[in-house]
């Protein structure tokens, strides 16, 4: 049949469209299963030993402080805590609040970002965002505008920490560094002093708010408020802890604790991920040695016609 | 017992049907069953007509149909009554006994007077639907969904029952408003586009759904994430489906437009002008010049050729490419000659309505200056859409144009089909509904409950009083937070997936014919995994099985048979079989019949009564046929005969070869070229075939001057016809015929008798009246017919050998081996149907034949009972053989297929590997199907090559059209069309199973990765106090389905082969699992969604492990905030979907590698450059500016990237690993062999087959051992002595059910498969 070649419906007999593309075909025999899995094990084993050991030369101390009878609210008062080892600086200094949910919905949202960004906001419809916290008493009156508007602005934690030496003798703490120098930058500008709007605080810079401003993944959540960078050498022995206890939690049964802290590469104390990493690493190596024994002492003959269905 | 009553009358051939019973459904079921028997019993070769389904719904009643409004009244009203009324009343003396069913012709003594005064507008008129060439019925079958499927045409309706046409008179056409000329084909126009579409697509329950979350969105407050995290995906979703339909539309468009403003001429002021077509209008005289288009539906006047003929193409209407006759009648060509005939010439038409039976036309025609109406029929048709050829030039009046054209009547939509997994996705989704709801409602409650508790205690929340109730309103934020977890992508995916394996099935070189130059299409291209999941194949034999190529090979005159006794012919041996025939002018050598005793017969003696026989043989051979004889060359060299069915040609050619060349046809004749001497038969009428009278007849004065008729038809219908003294010829010929039907032969018989000149005028007369009546007339026709066609004398009987195809036997043994039942519906008689089972491996000698024929409901009752106990019921256990075929005949299926005969029938058959159903009319085969279909609940195929096939394909769940040799209309019917049977084979082994396993996995992996995303969200609720706060950026999440999750998954629906193509054919038994369902089910998809969940936990906690306690995460002690954690679990997510897709991907091509490793990388490259833009963190869409970058600092998140994933995925590998070495499935030791062995080679290659067929041995190729060997000699042994003794044992056509004498023998011969 002589079919001249533009007349031809003959399909290209190309690779592609054959469906016969060069491939690789893995499939799980023995050999590479087993290996992956002791391989895996021999990894993740030694990492998740490395994060453990990371975390545990991490010195935390989490102290609780609205439950101390010398901690009423509205008081100023000091505890006393011993180090039992040294912190070589930097420590870093936290609050941690618990059961505080601020990644509730309506708390994530309440904020307005253009008027934290010093931009005097007077259309409501773009002050929306800040509900329920618009203005001071629910009108529609630019006047009465918060300032800043919102739950989160409205709600910042206002206790005052400070350290002391076991002889009393303030202890140097740098609040510079706090916050997420991206947010410094682009994210938050002072309001003007005669804004419109009634002005809670104009100091939008001010970098305990930003971190505030920073809303937490977690109902418990610390943040972080001073860090010591060690100008008196390390932390040792008693330390006053001064709190101004102003921050109501008991309604909503938090809890408020200062938490005094060093880092490591990973960061701060949580072991979490070595555990991780060893536990998942011991049950691979278990199993690839598992199965390595099972196919050492009773193999499978792979590709045997015999396991098929209709043969046997 | 009313219906037992009703199913008796049945059988006894319904000389008992009462017309006056009251139940009128009753009256309709049994007339049903009664016009299924009458075509039951009829075993006519050419079994291609066909029969509308919508007969069913036809009404019955009795007034007989007359067209008041025709002013000719009187005389089609006589020939109404004179037919329908006496026919109620007549009941049929002609009964004989119990064996009546076979061989009666007084079913047809009752004829329906079945009503045509339906609305004009109506599909399918009864009486036009009774009556069908062999060539003519490319009708729109809609045996499901019928008024939907047909709504696309827009369907004017017209008053009166028949349209009136003045032709030359514009202005008097006015009043009827005939539609214009100007066709569209599309679906939208440019303003109806929009909302038609999107209320196309809305009606998808997934979009629609997305469209509430949507809507919901833009109330404020309620929206946890902007909202264009549902408006985005939704619109892309939305424009991906409506681009591809408005390209779709656009390109229909184009093609009208071309096609509205061709040039046609037009009589306008009595000359004609070029105008285009979309201004032709009814009534206009149109000339065509040849080798144009008809403009619209025309009625011919003139031609340029003698007597007012022409030859016109319809491949564009039915794809036959042979041509076909058309003529003017007498009283127009004689009249019209020239431009200025036509220019004074005024007239009307009077005809039906449009409508869409092809071929067929009744109408009238008065010259204004004539009292007298000249009928009108199919003959003088000229289609539109049709070619002009052979002609130079012909007059035409348009009677139908634009919509109402037969070829726009019949260009619907085939029937939408759904596959069966898309409907189990449908029960998916409303699981997955559920599941979200049940999600939203229990967080809805608890953040109420928490909320009215914490109303007072959380100040920094300002609660108020109304914010308890504002809490339910969570309910939609829950819903818009949880919207992901429907996977939105997944139809656009799908979609997409679909396209591109229908692409590949057309790129399959594998499934290219290159004989016929055709590669497979994909017409239908949402059934791919359909193709995976088929149980039942139902297949015609005739041209889709067999080549459809005829060889005429045997005959029989009077007491002898002549052709070759061995069908191997041996061209050394010299006897005197093997000569050709030589002397014969024009005579083909490769001419099969080479017998040349016919030849010395018919000289020898020319006064011998066998001598007169041969004679008349030939003769009628080259008269009593349609076939038109074609002259490439212009001259006399070389004529081809364009036949409508192969056989026809055949039996023509035979006759030429032999010396009786037909050689050219006038209007009123017929010349033979009968050895070297033109004679003319002159050509009375002609009876034409349909599939009801399953014959032919030709009434002609022969040279001679007397009258004769010539009848060739099956045996069925002429042998009752004989004359009482041919006792002795008919039981001989019987015989023959049974020998030619055991050897797989095609067999036609051959009658004539003498015409007294005035018994012929007398019956002319009446044959006059019903051939000018407009309405029933084919009805009326075949009524007349039956009375001139009786007393015949037998000349003989021809067997026509149909070749099976190339890797039938192959492919059918194979599909078999797929654990797939095939049925085989053929017209042919049952020993033919056996052997052409056995010559293709349908049948195996180690298998027991069930064999149906009882004649009335008891016998088939009972041999189905006795079968199901003998080997069926409990005690009837341990058959020690292979299986069990059934062999039903047509008239026993129309018991088998009503009442509750079917319960017991289909139990019957279930069991049985293959079916065959022999003398099946077109309506029984979409009938078996529909019952498999709808009562087995199985997954159906239908296949076939025929008009006759076309009910069948739309009835299964996929079509399978042979664009073969036998016209388009089962191809136009089909969803998918190939050129060979064999190639069916890797169709669905390869193509289906493959894409079944893969659109399986689609599914449920976008159920999956959704469910993980949208899981996560919950698990963060229980830490936010269900609040329906969100820790992702809307951003990211709009673009989840699409860029970080999309492409993999197409990519491996697309390229994914879990084993290769030639090991899908090697091992047909894997295709096993899409029969079961066992890729997709609800099963499967809960263990999916809970791995889903499994997967949500371990990502959410790991990281919650992370954050908790609000953990220092960076050494520069900074803390971590919300948006970091969602990021952090975003990735996570990401890379364990993508991870897991890695995991159940085999096949990793480049486009593999590319698309999942680029789908996980450019999630950083995301959110990095989103970090980036200082405005992009708004409260409600994320606060993300800068986050990517802090926790690209902290270790801990590059450390739980490779920890998590690996919890959640090592379980999934260890099960899998456990699992293949415990208990391995059958794919995955494919796998391995392909592993280890290597890809095996392709079974269906033509080497292979070539090999295959040298050894006639379809069994496994690969090695195997001496006994193997040893074994299957011994069984091809016992098939071929199988195979005689049933040749010769002639006495098993007759019993109940068969369990021949091959029982005996396959005690041992079934050890191996």
């Amino acid at each position: 049949m002589a079919i001249d070649k533009d007349s031809s419906k003959r399909p290209a007999n190309t690779a592609f469209k054959q469906q016969r593309l060069k491939a690789w075909e893995p499939i799980l025999t023995p050999g590479p299963v087993i290996i992956a899995f002791i391989v895996i094990g021999i990894v993740f084993i030694p990492i998740g030993a490395a994060i453990i050991n990371s975390s545990n030369k991490v010195l935390e101390h989490v102290i609780r402080y609205d439950d101390n009878p010398n901690c009423q609210l509205g008081q100023k008062c000091t505890i006393n805590y011993t180090l039992p080892t040294e912190m070589e600086s930097p420590v870093y200094l936290y609050y941690k609040l618990d059961n505080f949910y601020q990644n509730h919905r309506r708390y994530v949202k309440s904020r307005n970002d253009d008027q934290l960004r010093g931009i005097e906001v007077t259309d409501f419809s773009k002050l929306k965002d800040c509900e329920p916290l618009i203005t001071t008493d629910g009108s529609e009156d630019v006047n009465k505008i918060l300032v800043p508007c919102g739950l989160i602005a409205n709600s910042v934690f206002n206790d005052s920490i400070s350290l002391a030496d076991a002889s009393g003798n303030l202890i140097n703490l740098t609040k510079k560094g706090i916050a997420w120098q991206s947010d410094i930058d682009k994210k938050f500008k002072n309001y003007p002093e005669n804004g419109v709007g009634v002005i809670n605080f104009s100091n939008f810079e001010d970098e305990d708010f930003i971190v505030w401003m920073r809303t937490a993944a977690l109902p418990d959540f610390k943040k972080l408020y001073r860090i010591y960078h060690g100008q008196n050498g390390p932390l040792s022995g008693t330390i006053q802890i001064r709190i101004d206890n102003k921050y109501p939690v008991a309604s909503f049964d938090g809890k408020k604790y200062v938490v005094l802290s060093t880092t490591s590469w990973i960061g701060g104390k949580n072991p979490f991920l070595g555990y991780a990493y060893i536990i998942v690493g011991i049950i691979c190596f278990v199993q690839g040695v598992v199965f390595a024994i099972k196919h050492k002492i009773s193999p499978r003959v792979l590709g045997s016609p015999k396991y098929l269905e209709w043969n046997k | 017992m009313h219906d037992k009553d009703q199913q008796y009358n049945n059988t006894q051939q319904q000389q008992q049907q009462q017309p006056s019973q009251n139940d009128l459904n009753s009256l309709d079921q049994s007339f049903d069953a009664q016009s299924n028997s009458s075509q039951s019993n009829l075993g006519w070769i050419l079994d291609s007509g066909k029969k509308s389904p919508t007969m069913e719904n036809q009404q019955y009643t009795d007034i007989p149909l007359v067209d008041s409004a025709a002013p000719s009244g009187s005389s089609s009203s006589g020939a109404g009554g004179s037919n329908s009324k006496p026919s109620l009343q007549t009941i049929s003396p002609l009964h004989k006994s119990n064996n009546s069913s076979n061989n009666n012709i007084g079913e047809d003594q009752y004829s329906p007077p079945s009503s045509l005064s339906r609305a004009p507008s109506s599909t399918i008129s009864s009486g036009a639907a009774r009556k069908s060439t062999k060539s003519s019925s490319l009708r729109s079958n809609k045996p499901k969904k019928k008024p939907k499927a047909l709504k696309k045409v827009k369907k004017k309706k017209y008053i009166g029952s028949s349209r009136n046409i003045f032709i030359n008179q514009p202005e008097r056409n006015i009043p009827f408003k005939f539609i214009h000329n100007k066709i569209s084909t599309t679906k939208y126009t440019p303003w109806s586009f929009i909302p038609k579409n999107l209320y196309e697509q809305f009606r998808r329950a997934a979009n629609f759904y997305f469209l509430v979350i949507a809507v919901i969105q833009l109330i404020p407050g309620i929206s946890p994430v902007n909202a264009y995290t549902t408006w985005i995906p939704l619109i892309f979703v939305l424009a991906v489906t409506a681009v591809k339909e408005g390209i779709e539309d656009i390109k229909r468009n184009l093609s009208d437009k071309t096609v509205n403003n061709l040039d046609c001429r037009i009589l306008r002021n009595g000359k004609f002008e070029i105008v285009p077509w979309k201004q032709v209008k009814v009534g206009d005289i149109c000339q065509v010049n040849k080798g144009e288009r008809f403009p619209a539906d025309l009625v011919v006047l003139n031609s340029s050729e003698q007597h007012g003929v022409c030859y016109i193409e319809t491949s564009n209407l039915d794809g036959e490419t042979n041509l076909k006759q058309r003529q003017a009648i007498p009283q127009t060509f004689e009249i019209l000659r020239s431009e200025e005939d036509l220019a004074h010439f005024r007239g009307n038409i009077e005809c039906e309505h449009p409508n869409n039976v092809i071929y067929v036309y009744n109408g009238a025609i008065q010259m204004t200056d004539d009292s007298q109406k000249h009928p009108l029929n199919n003959t003088q048709t000229l289609l539109r859409g049709c070619v002009l050829r052979n002609t130079e030039w012909i007059y035409g009046a348009v009677v139908y144009t634009g919509e109402d054209t037969k070829l726009m009547q019949n260009s619907t939509d085939a029937p939408s089909k759904r596959s069966t997994l898309e409907k189990l996705v449908n029960r998916a989704l409303i699981n997955l509904f559920i599941i979200m709801f049940v999600v939203c409602v229990v967080g809805m409650i608890v953040s109420v409950i928490l909320t009215s508790t914490n109303i007072d205690k959380q100040w920094y929340l300002d609660f108020e009083q109304k914010d308890v109730r504002k809490a339910v309103l969570n309910l939609f934020s829950f819903m818009i937070a949880f919207a992901v977890m429907i996977p939105i992508s997944l139809y656009v995916s799908l979609e997409l997936v679909k396209v591109a394996q229908a692409v590949y099935v057309g790129w399959d070189v594998k499934m290219y014919d290159p004989e016929t130059n055709t590669p497979a299409r994909t017409r239908t291209s949402n059934l791919s995994e359909e193709l995976g999941q088929i149980e039942y194949i139902f297949s015609d034999k005739t041209g889709t099985l067999t080549r459809n190529q005829m060889d005429f090979l045997k005959c029989s005159v009077g007491k002898m048979v002549y052709g070759n006794v061995e069908r191997e012919d041996d061209a050394s041996s010299n006897k005197p079989y093997g000569i050709a025939m030589e002397g014969i002018v024009g005579a083909d050598p490769k001419f099969g019949f080479k017998d040349r005793r016919i030849i010395t017969h018919l000289d020898e003696d020319k006064n011998s009564e066998q001598s007169f026989l041969i004679n008349e043989f030939l003769t009628l051979l080259a008269v009593c046929h349609s076939v038109v004889p074609d002259r490439p060359n212009k001259d006399d060299s070389e004529i081809i005969y364009e036949a409508s069915s192969p056989d026809e040609a055949a039996l023509v050619s035979a006759a030429k070869n032999l010396g009786y060349a037909f050689y050219n046809r006038d209007p009123t004749g017929c010349l033979v070229n009968i050895r070297g001497k033109i004679e003319r038969f002159e050509v009375l009428n002609v009876l034409e075939f349909n599939s009801d009278r399953k014959r032919m007849s030709v009434i002609c004065r022969n040279p001679q001057g007397r009258i004769i008729l010539y009848c060739k038809g099956a045996d069925t219908t002429v042998l009752p016809l004989l004359r009482k003294d041919q006792e002795e010829l008919y039981s001989i010929t019987l015989e023959f015929l049974q020998d030619f039907a055991a050897d797989g032969l095609r067999t036609l018989c051959l009658a004539y008798t003498y015409l007294e000149e005035e018994d012929y005028q007398q019956w002319n007369e009446l044959y006059k009246e019903a051939a000018i009546s407009i309405q029933d007339r084919d009805m009326k026709v075949d009524k007349v017919s039956e009375l001139i066609e009786r007393n015949l004398s037998l000349i003989g009987s021809t067997a026509i050998e149909d070749k099976l195809q190339e890797g039938v036997p192959q492919a059918i043994a194979n599909l078999i081996k797929a654990n797939i039942k095939i049925w085989v519906l053929t017209g042919d008689k049952q020993e033919t149907a056996i052997n052409i089972g056995f010559s293709c491996h349908l049948l195996t000698s180690d298998m027991r034949i069930i064999i149906l024929n009882g004649s009335n409901q008891e016998d088939v009752h009972n041999q189905i009972q006795g079968a199901i106990d003998a080997y069926f019921s409990d005690d009837a256990e341990n058959h020690q053989n292979s299986g069990f075929a059934l062999v039903v005949e047509g008239s026993c299926l129309n018991f088998a297929l009503e009442g509750e005969l079917k319960s017991v029938f289909l139990e019957l058959a279930a069991n049985c590997k293959s079916v065959i159903c022999c003398r099946t009319t077109p309506l029984q085969k979409a009938q078996v199907v529909k019952m498999v279909r709808d009562t087995l609940r199985a997954v159906t195929l239908a296949i076939g090559d025929g008009a006759n096939d076309v009910s069948m394909i739309q009835a299964a769940h996929i079509g399978i059209g042979i664009s073969g040799h036998e016209g388009m209309q089962a191809v136009m019917a089909s969803d998918y069309s190939i050129a060979q049977f064999s190639f069916l084979y890797r169709l669905l082994v390869v193509h289906g199973r493959w894409d079944y396993k893969r659109n399986s996995k689609l599914m449920l992996y976008c159920f999956y990765k959704n469910m993980v995303f949208a899981m996560t969200q919950f698990w963060f609720g229980i830490y936010n106090s269900f609040s329906a706060q969100t820790m992702f950026d809307s951003w990211s999440i709009s673009i989840f389905n699409v860029v970080f999750t999309g492409l993999p998954i197409i990519v491996c629906a697309i390229f994914d082969q879990d084993v290769s193509a030639e090991s899908s054919q090697k091992y047909p038994q894997l295709y096993a699992s899409g029969q079961k369902d066992s890729e997709f089910n609800l099963r499967v998809l809960w263990v999916w969604i809970v791995e889903a969940w499994i997967h949500s936990v371990v990502i959410f906690f790991g990281v919650y492990g992370l954050y908790s306690h609000g953990s220092t995460l960076l050494e520069s002690g900074d803390t971590l905030d919300l948006w970091a954690m969602g990021q952090n679990i975003f990735i996570l997510v990401v890379i364990t979907v993508n991870f897991k897709l890695a995991f159940e991907t085999r096949y990793w091509t480049w486009i593999t590698h590319f698309s999942i490793w680029a789908s996980i990388l450019i999630w950083f490259a995301w959110v990095a450059v989103l970090a980036a833009i200082p405005g992009i963190g708004s409260t409600s869409s994320g606060d993300i500016y800068y986050v990517a970058y802090k926790i690209f600092a902290s270790p801990s998140f590059w450390l739980s990237i490779a920890v998590l994933p690996t919890i959640c995925l090592a379980p999934d590998v260890i099960y899998k690993y456990i699992q293949r070495d415990v208990k391995p499935y059958n794919y995955q030791i494919v796998q391995e062999i392909e592993k280890i062995y290597g890809k095996p080679s392709d079974i269906m290659s033509k080497e292979n087959l070539a090999k295959f067929s040298k050894t006639n041995d379809i069994e496994e190729m690969g090695v195997e051992s001496p006994q193997q060997q040893e074994k299957r000699k011994k069984k091809r042994i016992k098939f071929l002595t199988w195979m005689k003794s049933i040749r010769h044992d002639k006495v098993n056509t007759g019993f109940a059910f068969s369990h021949a004498n091959q029982n005996k023998s396959n005690k041992k011969g079934n050890s191996f498969k």
